[in-house]
């Protein structure tokens, strides 16, 4: 230990002990403040969207259903990041995050974590032809959405699908889908009439296979099950849709009265018809409102066969109001439907009637074939447009609380749902939309989704061989002879 | 304040008259100018959908760009006046620390702002070219200039700190590019999805991360506050250690 000289009016020892534990001090407290004030920024933040589409924009759908969430919520984005999905889905998911702390966001990339990978395919059974995943678990139920439905494509330019621009993303409403879905309370059940040849859920026929439709609805956490009606004789309470698709024999009368007594009760039914077949529910169909021809509608300007039937035109009603969107009408197709189209009432009664609005609507060159011999034959067969989908709606009933009023979509056609055409056009969005309004779930349609603006330059080789030039060299070259004569100035 | 304005006038001065900021700058926009030309062939073919911004921050080449800028920027900041011992005579000067370190600080993060006005020309390219010149959308250009801002706030405060800790330019350039090249690393765990627990951190102070959202428009204050505060306290660390001179006893 040095004695500290008298001569020397600076830091001694002990002085400079001091001061050093007095900084130290200093800066752990300045460190902390400023994690404290890092910690409340994070609490109180502001995030601004400079995007001129406001593309991160949450719509206040989701933002209502996101705080009023219940359950926890754990998604994980289970993506390569060369999907071009990818960055819209992370960045939208943020907004998410940050609008309620229930939501948590994980990602996972297949590709450089394998281990993880195989765990969550196999714990939520994902398919292994589904690369790309969005999985939502809110810990009782789980559901994952696959990238390319995130997305419309633009398969125009391209050779391959993975080629394909991306012309909307859909992000916001598919999630909203999915969260709902598992942050409901009761799986909902669909019932599919069996005993009269309906279609088969269970059987990929391509004509009278339903297999890739009930799979679908089981995708939204629907409970998919055949009813026998004939030996069950009662609709099960629990039944939230019946679907009754490609009936080809006449019903038992106890059946069509249970059938009508359901409806009444603010049943849920898919009628889905069947050319020149008569299953008595047409006639009970009448009392709704709606008249099934004993018909066969085509159109030779929008058809492959002869006997398909291409629709591209849509009644304004939620279930195809995303058929129709600001860049392209979107095809269903079907084969021979009939016409089904809303009876005239007169105004006067309207209140208590129910309400019928077309859905599918054929070109002015579709007529409807009533004498069945494949040819217009004036007076006798009906020109076009022809309806040939509707969906009808009649209000709350009274002492019916829970179930909301009866809902019935009526379309004249079975075949276009089944495996071999329901991949046809957006034909499986269709059968899906319209389930899903007829169980009453609208907070699913109507989000819109997010136009891409797309940028693109012009410019010829001369141009871009200018542009190097001066991107390149000019541009920098600058500096590099400020450089020089700057050097030059100081050698002197 | 008068002392402040002077010194930083200096300071940007000795910037003006080093041939090894041209040098740096030129190199700079040479590259940034390589990855522009990429992106324009890329939008002659095929459009691109979104982010063009990402373009360029999307590269880890890029990030090292940028960080072996900052360094050669900063390294010389208070290692070389050490070196030649102008420190004792600026000490000495009636000057606090604290103007002198941000006066030192502030020239070189104007230098680095300097640097990146040339590349608005590259904007101007675009839009003199571009198809339909409403597709593009300005929002994210701007945000993602905030964002380079903030990033260079924070790596200029970066590198003056480690300046101040040595004599040695080398040592002070290799510390400091350790440092911001293991921060923006360490943004980069977050995508090997492989530290779950931590991801709610790492989000926090992934810089990559906050690149990405800056350059798609999206300004967040936490990402502005981050880089702000950290640079401040590595600022104020700045000041200690020069300080700390006095009673060291150089």
């Amino acid at each position: 230990m040095e004695p500290s000289t008298p001569s020397s009016p600076t830091f001694t020892r002990s002085r400079k002990y001091l001061i050093a534990i007095n900084t130290v001090v200093l800066i752990i407290l300045i460190a902390g403040i400023l994690g404290l004030l890092n910690y409340l920024s994070n609490k109180h933040f502001r995030r601004y969207d400079w995007t001129s589409t406001g593309y991160f924009q949450v719509s206040d759908k989701t933002r209502e259903l996101l705080t009023s969430l219940t359950k926890d919520i754990n998604i994980i984005i289970f993506f390569s990041p060369e999907d071009s999905n990818y960055q819209d889905v992370l960045l939208l998911l943020k907004e998410y995050e940050n609008i309620s702390n229930r939501i948590r966001v994980q990602k996972i990339d297949p590709s450089t974590n394998r281990g993880r990978a195989a765990e969550l395919k196999d714990k939520y059974q994902i398919n292994d032809n589904d690369e790309n995943v969005v999985i939502f678990d809110s810990g009782s139920k789980a559901k994952y959405v696959v990238s390319s439905d995130i997305a419309d494509y633009d398969y125009s330019d391209s050779t391959s699908a993975q080629d394909a621009r991306r012309k909307a993303f859909k992000g916001e409403e598919v999630f909203l889908q999915a969260i709902l879905n598992i942050t409901e309370d009761r799986q909902k059940n669909a019932y599919f009439l069996t005993g009269h040849g309906e279609k088969d859920i269970n059987s990929s026929d391509q004509m009278d296979g339903y297999s890739l439709v009930a799979t679908a609805l089981k995708r939204e956490n629907l409970r998919v099950s055949p009813l026998n009606l004939f030996e069950k004789t009662r609709i099960p309470e629990d039944c939230d849709v019946l679907v009754v698709a490609g009936a080809r024999s006449r019903l038992a009368q106890h059946e069509l009265d249970e059938i009508s007594r359901y409806l009444k009760k603010g049943g849920r039914m898919l009628f889905l018809c069947t050319r020149n077949r008569e299953t008595g529910i047409e006639d009970l169909m009448v009392e709704w409102g709606v008249n099934i021809g004993k018909d066969q509608v085509m159109d030779k300007t929008l058809t492959k066969t002869g006997r398909d039937l291409f629709i591209t035109q849509y009644g304004i009603h939620e279930i195809t109001r995303k058929l129709t969107t600001p860049t392209a009408t979107l095809a269903t197709v079907y084969l021979l439907p009939r016409s089904v189209y809303p009876i005239k009432t007169d105004s006067a009664d309207q209140l208590d009637k129910p309400k019928v609005s077309p859905l599918l609507i054929t070109s002015p060159n579709g007529w409807a074939d009533v004498d069945g011999n494949m040819q217009h034959n004036r007076g006798v067969d009906l020109p076009g447009p022809i309806h040939i989908g509707v969906a009808v709606e009649k209000g709350n009933l009274p002492g019916v609380t829970s179930r909301g009023g009866t809902r019935l979509v009526v379309v004249g056609d079975a075949d276009f749902a089944a495996d071999g055409l329901v991949h046809i056009g957006s034909n499986l969005d269709f059968f899906r939309n319209s389930v899903n309004w007829l169980l009453k779930r609208d907070e699913l349609i109507g989000v819109s989704p997010r136009t891409l603006h797309e940028f693109r330059l012009e410019l010829t080789s001369a141009e871009f061989t200018q542009l190097g030039w001066i991107v390149l060299f000019a541009i920098p070259g600058v500096f590099t002879g400020m450089g020089a004569f700057v050097w030059w100035m100081r050698r002197r | 304040m008068r002392n402040f304005i002077t010194l930083l006038r200096r300071e940007l001065g000795s910037y003006f008259l080093s041939p090894i900021a041209y040098i740096v700058s030129a190199v700079f926009l040479m590259a940034a100018g390589n990855t522009f030309l990429a992106l324009v062939s890329y939008l002659r073919s095929k459009p691109l959908e979104a982010g063009i911004m990402t373009f360029f921050f999307s590269t880890v080449f890029f990030w090292i760009l940028v960080i072996l800028v900052v360094t050669i920027l900063t390294m010389r900041v208070f290692s070389e006046e050490k070196k030649t011992g102008m420190i004792e005579v600026l000490l000495t000067a009636p000057v606090g620390d604290l103007e002198y370190v941000l006066s030192k600080f502030a020239g070189a993060f104007l230098f680095y702002l300097l640097i990146w006005i040339p590349t608005a020309a590259y904007v101007f390219i675009l839009r003199h070219f571009a198809e339909d010149i409403t597709q593009l959308d300005m929002g994210p250009i701007y945000s993602g200039y905030i964002g380079v801002a903030s990033v260079g706030f924070l790596f200029t405060a970066i590198g003056c700190f480690c300046s101040s800790l040595t004599k040695n330019q080398i040592i002070a350039a290799i510390s400091s590019f350790a440092m911001m090249l293991g921060l923006f690393l360490i943004g980069l765990l977050l995508h090997t999805g492989n530290f779950e627990q931590w991801q709610d951190i790492l989000g926090y102070i992934s810089l990559p991360d906050h690149m990405l959202q800056f350059s798609r428009g999206i300004v967040d204050t936490r990402h502005l506050f981050f880089s702000l505060s950290l640079g401040v306290l590595l600022l104020f660390l700045t000041v200690k250690a020069v300080e700390s001179r006095k009673w060291k006893g150089l």
